[in-house]
């Protein structure tokens, strides 16, 4: 592999493995579509695949949805919410916090939650809108349009 | 304007923008109270979703030239294969073209659709992006000519916007990723066909 591709692995791996848990709340699913995917992304593009890491998103939603069908088994966001509860690192919140922000962010349209855990994942909007065959704008509002319903239906829930 | 906050949190803030944000913030008591919540929530949003990825090892084992053929020694070995060729083929030096010669052929690609209103390609080539074809007389064939460099080169044609089609014409194809099939077509320079020319 090349130091180019290695610098791109480095920048993305985060990225890629934080969807991949969001959507299906299992860790070694989201290890093995991770490695298949980037291996599949530089195996069909090459060196030029560092200029397009919306492929590389677009491969892995692609990978994760023919390993459902493969199970004949697609999630549901109880088993995901669980899931992801039993993965956290984090110390800084609770699982409490971390059940309520997923159950909220389900409320939302999935193409919007999507859009929302990569941007908050650090991925640029120019690359989110190539995975999703959408224009930046359309990003810019989703984006800040799912922090703020968000936000709206946490209140709601508090008061 | 309310969308710049989420611009803010993303990095994705041009200058212009950030100047604009910035005075909003500071003329605007409501403005900024928003902006502060969503950064309150982008906190617990954050340590929700982001993950640290475990150690995979790549499968990246693309055909290559094996390390030891560095460029230097590369040059050397075309070198002297030419010298080889061309005493072979008793030819004088000066007849043979030199191997930095650029090697682009320009290839061309016919398809047979009567019904199609539009026909584009898309390939490798292209850089994936549409690139269209024109009616060739009134029978519903459609042709481009291209330059391509050597190599191999995935593309398929696209039917009215929309529908990806192999090229019938060439047997070599694969499924990409997308659900797909791409055709094949390796292309030799005139170097390659014919290194005695």
């Amino acid at each position: 592999m090349s130091e180019k591709y290695q610098n791109f692995y480095e920048e993305y791996k985060n990225k890629l493995f934080s969807y991949l848990i969001y959507k299906s709340g299992d860790h070694e699913t989201s290890k093995d579509i991770m490695q298949e995917s980037f291996t599949r992304h530089f195996q069909h593009y090459g060196h030029d695949a560092v200029l397009s890491p919306g492929l590389l998103f677009t491969i892995a939603r692609n990978a994760l949805v023919d390993h459902w069908r493969q199970q004949k088994k697609f999630p549901v966001s109880e088993d995901i919410i669980s899931q992801i509860a039993a993965d956290q690192e984090s110390s800084l919140i609770t699982q409490e916090t971390t059940d309520r922000i997923h159950t909220t962010m389900g409320r939302l349209p999935e193409l919007d939650r999507d859009i929302l855990t990569l941007a908050v994942g650090g991925v640029a909007y120019k690359e989110i809108a190539a995975t999703f065959g959408l224009s930046i704008e359309n990003i810019k509002v989703r984006v800040h349009r799912s922090r703020a319903k968000l936000r709206q239906m946490m209140k709601n829930e508090v008061e | 304007m309310d969308h710049l906050i989420s611009m803010y949190i993303d990095n994705e803030l041009s200058i212009d923008e950030k100047i604009l944000f910035v005075e909003h913030v500071y003329d605007n008591k409501p403005y900024k109270n928003d902006a502060v919540d969503l950064l309150e929530q982008e906190k617990l949003l954050s340590a929700s979703l982001n993950k640290t990825a475990p150690a995979v090892e790549l499968k990246t084992t693309r055909a290559r030239i094996l390390p030891i053929f560095n460029r230097s020694l590369g040059w050397a070995v075309a070198a002297c294969l030419l010298l080889l060729l061309s005493f072979m083929a008793r030819q004088d030096f000066t007849q043979i073209k030199p191997a930095t010669e650029p090697t682009a052929v320009l290839h061309r690609f016919v398809i047979h659709n009567q019904k199609a209103q539009r026909v584009e390609i898309s390939g490798s080539f292209t850089n994936w992006k549409n690139v269209p074809l024109v009616p060739s007389g009134t029978n519903g064939y459609w042709e481009i000519s291209l330059k391509l460099p050597a190599g191999e080169h995935h593309y398929t044609f696209i039917i009215d916007g929309s529908k990806p089609l192999p090229d019938p014409t060439v047997a070599t194809q694969e499924a990409d990723d997308f659900g797909s099939t791409n055709s094949i077509l390796k292309v030799e320079t005139e170097n390659e066909q014919y290194p005695f020319s």
